[in-house]
């Protein structure tokens, strides 16, 4: 094939959408000839230059979905109390309602006299969102007023003051509050969104972050008010007739009809009938709020607070009665706990933290998916005898091989027996890492030398 | 991911949520259509609303749901050529409206005046020339950028095929690149 033949092709495969034959083909020919090659930088220069450019302009689109979502669910606000649903059978009640009340303003500038300021005016009035929705594991409720049918959540979607959120037996979310603050509800619970700041538990488990630039939240439930003092973090399970709040971090206050009280971190009361009191069943403020894990998790497995959870859980492994308990909190998150834990691996290698480490080797072992493997590769070079063991245990799972060392030697073996077999796993992985494609690609190298 | 089809019957059927789930699908396609027509970045955003919004209305007369995108793409193109009658019959040319407006072409809603004057040269200059591409490149670029869309999506809401896609954009980065290196001469 001439180069002109190639050249019609680079368009097609700077976007991606070369089949892959042809692809690697032209690729092969951008190898070895610097005319070609030099054309497609030229061409994937401008692609870049254009998406840089543009990027201002997908942020007005997202705004745009954000402004018509709004106007959308004001139009519902305008709907009149529905018909019972038998009595409904087309179902487009809301979207006749887009010319109602509330979305009059808005349509009526937006359909007849859209380049006038008069537009520009009615999106203003578009009430502002106090909420958005930020994770979901699964479908999420909300209610927009009393009268309102309930629809699904989807992600990102804003929400509206007085709107109702409420999760099912199997989806927890995370909730983003206009001031910065974040509420996470846990399957099976039910809030009411006041306000930005204003939320009342109706059911189930809430746990709020507080933010100390923020608006103070305030939490209603079961008779009683909870106020953060500054940052904190706690959690409300409004089992009737009590409610319960742990205290994670910070400061929180509880007033009721008579009397209020502080609670200071890692400590649990109980709201019944208007009493502030002791709670006689208090557990460890990290299991209590176990749950929550789960939810971060959602946020992403590099996310700065699943980090952290994950250390204090292993720092109370091996320091503790309930040692178990923390150590099935950890297995609990399977995969999504394992980048976690392999960062703590990495940041304590030439640390004493044995227990700790051999602890985190182990659960990785058991609960790490494939897309794992070159980590776990580079954890055979680890000086802790109990961390390759797992490491290597992990492998065999995952693989099915173990290149001719059994997991004892990696544990009781000297580099000596242990060099040959790992650069074994090197070799394979380097042929065979295309086969896993959410893998990474390279072994991390350890910041020390082998054990 | 839930289809076209699926969202359309369901909000034909009442379900506010999923039509709001097509507006977030198709806001930005429907921006672009808008912007290749109208050439104004903040008239563009106030008629893709107002097709966004009249599209819902319309909903119920949608035949063949699988054909959502390409219809709704067809009502941004309506609702932006009556604006643009709309401007000539009050004798404003285009190409007036035009003239001077790079900055409303490349300006975008929440930006402040400081962060405009902070604009990369370059990209103003790139996207005054995207401006100024015959329409057919002008709108395969915007539709292209604007989203994460394949060739066949945009295909598909332009109502032409992918091999035209690929022309096209072909042609408008050749066009593109041609202009910006001959003002760098």
């Amino acid at each position: 094939m001439r180069c002109d033949e190639f050249q019609s092709g680079f368009n097609a495969w700077t976007d991606r959408e070369l089949p892959e034959e042809q692809a690697a083909e032209l690729e092969a020919h951008l190898a070895e000839c610097a005319a070609c090659q030099a054309a497609a930088e030229a061409l994937q220069a401008i692609d870049g230059e254009l998406r840089t450019a543009f990027a201002p302009r997908r942020r007005a689109a997202a705004q745009l979905a954000d402004r018509v979502v709004l106007a959308v669910h004001e139009a519902s606000t305008a709907t009149p109390s529905p018909s019972p649903p038998a009595q409904q059978p087309t179902g487009l009640a809301w979207p006749e309602a887009l010319s109602g009340v509330a979305a009059g303003f808005l349509l009526a500038a937006a359909v007849f006299r859209p380049w006038r300021d008069d537009a520009a005016k009615a999106n203003a009035a578009v009430r502002q969102p106090i909420a958005r929705m930020a994770a979901a594991s699964g479908p999420v409720e909300v209610q927009m007023a009393r009268h309102l049918p309930v629809f699904t959540c989807p992600p990102a979607a804003p929400i509206a003051r007085d709107s109702i959120v409420r999760t099912g037996p199997t989806a927890r979310c995370e909730l983003t509050m206009k001031d910065g603050n974040a509420l996470r509800l846990d399957c099976n619970t039910e809030v009411k969104l006041h306000g930005s700041e204003a939320v009342e538990v109706h059911r189930g488990r809430l746990f709020a972050i507080s933010l100390p630039e923020s608006k103070r939240l305030k939490i209603q439930s079961g008779g009683g008010t909870i106020t953060p003092q500054g940052a904190a973090r706690f959690a409300v399970d409004c089992q009737r007739p009590a409610v319960r709040l742990t205290v994670v971090d910070g400061m929180a206050c509880v007033q009721t009809s008579n009397r209020s009280r502080q609670v200071g971190p890692g400590k649990q009361v109980r709201i019944v009938e208007g009493r502030v009191e002791d709670d006689p069943e208090a557990r460890d403020a990290l299991l209590e709020t176990a749950w929550v894990t789960g939810v971060i998790a959602l946020r992403g497995a590099d996310h700065p607070e699943l980090v952290e959870r994950v250390n204090r859980l292993l720092a109370k492994v091996g320091a503790a009665k309930l040692s178990l308990l923390y150590e099935e909190e950890l297995r609990r998150l399977g995969d999504d706990g394992v980048p976690p834990l392999l960062a703590y691996l990495a940041a304590t290698r030439d640390t004493p933290q044995v227990q700790q480490r051999a602890t985190a080797a182990r659960i990785v072992a058991d609960v790490a998916e494939a897309r794992r493997i070159a980590e776990l590769i580079a954890l055979l070079t680890d000086a802790n005898a109990d961390v390759r063991f797992h490491a290597a245990r992990g492998l065999e799972r995952l693989t099915g091989r173990n290149q001719g060392l059994d997991a004892k030697t990696w544990q009781s073996g000297p580099w000596l027996s242990c060099e040959g077999p790992y650069e074994k796993w090197r070799t394979w992985w380097a042929a065979n890492h295309d086969r896993y494609p959410a893998a990474k690609r390279e072994i991390p190298t350890p910041n020390s030398a082998p054990f | 991911m839930a289809s076209d089809s699926d969202l359309v019957c369901l909000a034909q059927g009442g379900q506010t949520a999923a039509y709001e789930q097509l507006v977030r699908r198709y806001s930005a396609r429907v921006l672009a259509v808008c912007h290749a027509r109208v050439r104004s970045a903040h008239t563009a955003e106030e008629l893709a609303q107002e097709a966004l919004l009249r599209g819902l209305r319309a909903l119920s007369t949608l035949q063949d749901p699988a054909k959502f995108g390409p219809w709704l793409c067809g009502i941004a193109s309506r609702v932006s050529l009556d604006w643009i009658k709309s401007r000539q019959a009050q004798q404003v040319s285009l190409d007036a409206m035009c003239d001077g407006h790079v900055d409303d072409w490349v300006a975008h809603s929440g930006e402040s005046p400081d962060e405009m004057a902070a604009r990369c040269d370059d990209q103003q200059r790139l996207l005054a020339e995207v401006a100024t591409l015959p329409e057919p490149y002008r709108e395969v670029i915007l539709m292209y950028y604007y989203d994460d869309v394949t060739y066949r999506d945009v295909a598909a809401a332009l109502g032409v095929s992918a091999a035209t896609v690929n022309a096209r954009l072909t042609k408008a980065r050749a066009m593109l690149r041609e202009r910006l290196s001959g003002m760098q001469r």
